[in-house]
């Protein structure tokens, strides 16, 4: 009886032991068709490729949630393994699987980099804290390239604290209006509404009234391109003026005039606040050859008006001309030709050249 | 002998037909290049002839012309349905939806395919075209293309210190319509509408007008409303513009006159109702009678006839008095709501893109007898 129970033992830990090797066979047959090695690598904090090793030859690759769909790129088979190039780089905060038919043989996560700098609102446009109540644009500008996919306006809400409503001042546009490297951005206060007596204005009244004070809060939501969100909310409060009824004149500006052989600045001291985005474009310096003195504008005054232009080289003695282009615009959109809110059946009267110069002589 | 002589024979007429075949190609095609075009952003698609692609790009005020090489002709497209469509081009570019906004849709007439311009959160265009129910890249990288900028001539080089272009274009729409590519569009500078007639191939030319129209919703005189979308009708052998603008006249300008920096009057036909902005406008012909097809922001799908357009003979210049209302020639509302995108199929379809009531976006072919 002991002899027949000894045997049937070692034949059950013959056969344990056979279905361990077959196991162990099995498991490292398996390893060997799984990616190792797997580097994901990065230019710029994006993670544009992987690279892993395997003796497979046919993958796909798969977004973790999504097994249907497989990821659009290009295999590439180099010395140091194979390669993946995804058409966009692989997004922070996302696992992926490398797929050989059913098989899983690698996966591997992109980490969200927090080690990257947060973007920063670094200014609104106007900087005064009073604007006329026919302001037509506003600028906010980054430090760094903001996010592409959702609108500005999910991230800006406009308070009015004189009612205490929430209120929609700005232009929805579908293709907004960013600069190309999507760091500043214009929005429009809407024209319909600010233009007197149209339907828009009509019913709905000017986007901001003289007399009440409004609050722009801008989410911390709101990310850059690499999905790092500022982090902090922004406000920015205005008081609304008077109407702006006035085109900007050179004629009303008062130019301070730096000495030869020095690098100060040219100072513009304009009547009213202008639209200081519009400066770079509109406004040069030339000399009396009629080259463009190299240099930059600056404002120096939070109240739009006091511009500096300072020259990359020292002035030399001689004649020189601030050459303006009549299409500067001050907050309210009036340019040095014609007022934004123009009736255009009456017959008017308007001046059609296309700069304005002011000349001045360095000593 | 004569075997062989009509062999020869054969095989030279062969290759003179491809040579010819590629020549006729070539004068579309003859100044393009191969490589990367450096396209900045997808905002407008449109297909021209031969399958050639265009795109407007508004960073960086550009048109490209894109070959797509995608020129096998098909005559009837196979059924689309794809539910959750954006998870599927989400899925494609291995992201996930909130990192991707779908810009634009346009169909290859030849070939039926349709292409999508697509924007990611930092901002890399994609153009992705659906073969089949999978989603395909077409390389921006190394493709054959040519390219014309939409800033004044006298701006092209004018850079700031930063070497940007000074000014942005918000291209809204742009058709290709007998040799010529039309764009309208904002400038992010000044709040005005500037259409374009650009020759194509490209050249140095570009015409182009400013639009003034009677804004019956804005009670006077506009010239600051920026065209939305636009087609073009030929009415008594006179080709028209049909322009529709946002908050949301429709205008007719005879496109005879888009010619050199003119300043045009259009006349106004309809007003479609404020509060509302156009998206898409497609046409096609329903029991051999032509009709428009406008999709809306808070509209329903609006479908105008021909014939009403043509008999229209006012010139609409009463201010409206209630906000929202319409006036001017009759238009019928379909019910299809929050169509995104939409664009000819084939001969019997239309191919939309439409946000469902509970937050997919659907892909589907819709038949032209139920339009």
């Amino acid at each position: 009886m002991d002899v027949i129970h000894k045997n049937i033992t070692i034949k059950k830990i013959k056969f344990v032991l056979v279905f361990f090797c077959i196991s162990v066979c099995f498991i490292s047959c398996k390893e060997e068709v799984k990616a190792d090695k797997i580097q994901v690598n990065y230019i710029d904090n994006e993670a544009i490729s992987v690279t892993f090793n395997s003796n497979h030859t046919n993958f796909l690759l798969f977004r973790k949630e999504n097994s249907e769909v497989s990821v659009l790129g290009e295999f590439s088979s180099e010395e140091n393994g194979i390669t993946f190039i995804p058409v966009i780089p692989f997004t922070n905060g996302v696992t992926y699987q490398i797929k050989d038919n059913s098989t899983i043989v690698g996966e591997f996560s992109i980490k969200k980099n927090l080690s990257v700098e947060r973007p920063k609102l670094i200014s609104i446009y106007p900087k005064l804290d009073t604007v006329p109540e026919n302001l037509l644009k506003m600028y906010f500008v980054f430090s760094k390239p903001m996010q592409e996919v959702n609108s500005a306006l999910d991230f800006i809400k406009v308070i009015n604290i004189t009612t205490n409503t929430e209120e929609k001042i700005f232009l929805p546009l579908e293709t907004e209006l960013w600069n190309a490297d999507h760091t500043e951005l214009t929005l429009w206060l809407d024209p319909g509404r600010i233009k007197k007596d149209l339907i828009p204005n009509q019913k709905l009244g000017i986007p901001i009234k003289k007399g009440n004070s409004y609050e722009l809060i801008i989410s911390p939501e709101w990310s850059d391109a690499l999905g790092n969100t500022l982090g902090k909310e922004s406000k920015k409060r205005i008081v609304i003026g008077a109407r702006d009824k006035h085109m900007p004149s050179e004629k009303d500006w008062k130019l301070t005039i730096p000495p030869s052989e020095t690098g100060e600045a040219l100072d513009i001291l304009c009547k009213e606040p202008i639209d200081f985005m519009l400066v770079e474009k509109n406004m040069s310096v030339m000399n009396a050859n009629n080259q463009p003195i190299e240099g930059a504008f600056y404002l120096i005054d939070n109240a739009s008006k006091a511009i500096a232009f300072i020259p990359k080289k020292a002035w030399k003695k001689g004649n020189y001309t601030l050459v303006v282009q009549s299409t500067l615009e001050d907050l309210a959109g009036n340019n040095m030709n014609r007022l934004f809110d123009t009736d255009l059946q009456q017959q008017q009267q308007r001046n059609t050249s296309k700069t304005r110069k002011i000349t001045f002589t360095v000593y | 002998m004569k075997k062989i002589i009509f062999r020869v024979s054969l095989v030279a007429t062969v290759l003179l037909m491809v040579a010819a075949t590629k020549d006729k190609k070539s004068e579309l095609t003859a100044n393009f290049t191969t490589g990367d075009p450096g396209i900045a952003s997808m905002n407008s698609l449109s297909f021209g002839p031969e399958g050639i692609l265009f795109v407007g790009d508004s960073k960086n005020a550009m048109i490209y012309a894109l070959d797509t090489k995608d020129t096998k002709a098909v005559e009837k497209s196979a059924t689309i349905g794809m539910n959750k469509f954006d998870e599927t081009v989400a899925a494609s570019l291995g992201t996930t939806l909130d990192n991707i906004r779908i810009t634009d849709m346009a169909v290859n007439p030849i070939s039926k395919v349709a292409y999508f311009s697509v924007h990611t959160k930092n901002g890399t265009p994609v153009l992705l075209k659906l073969v089949g129910k999978k989603l395909e890249n077409v390389s921006l990288k190394n493709i054959s293309y040519s390219k014309t900028s939409l800033n004044d001539a006298v701006a092209v080089d004018a850079k700031d210190k930063r070497g940007r272009a000074l000014r942005n274009w918000a291209v809204a729409d742009l058709k290709y319509h007998n040799g010529k590519v039309m764009v309208s569009g904002l400038s992010n500078k000044e709040f005005a509408s500037t259409f374009r007639s650009i020759p194509f191939p490209f050249t140095n030319q570009q015409d182009y007008a400013s639009l003034e129209i009677f804004h019956v919703a804005h009670g006077r005189y506009e010239t600051y409303a920026p065209i939305k979308v636009f087609d073009i009708i030929t009415i008594k052998n006179e080709e028209f513009l049909l322009a529709s603008y946002t908050c949301t006249p429709l205008v007719l300008f005879p496109m005879k006159d888009l010619k050199g920096k003119k300043h045009l009057k259009g006349r106004t036909i309809a007003e479609l109702g404020g509060g509302n902005s156009p998206l898409d406008i497609i046409s096609f012909k329903k029991n051999g009678q032509l009709k428009f097809f406008l999709s809306n922001t808070n509209r329903p799908v609006m479908r105008i006839n021909f014939d009403d357009i043509a008999n229209f003979k006012e010139s609409m210049t009463t201010p409206m008095t209630e906000f929202g209302k319409d006036a001017g020639l009759t238009y019928d509302n379909l019910p299809f709501v929050n169509v995104i995108q939409m664009d000819n199929l084939d001969k019997d379809n239309t191919l939309m893109l439409r946000r469902k009531s509970n937050g997919d976006l659907y892909l589907y072919s819709r038949n032209k007898k139920w339009m």
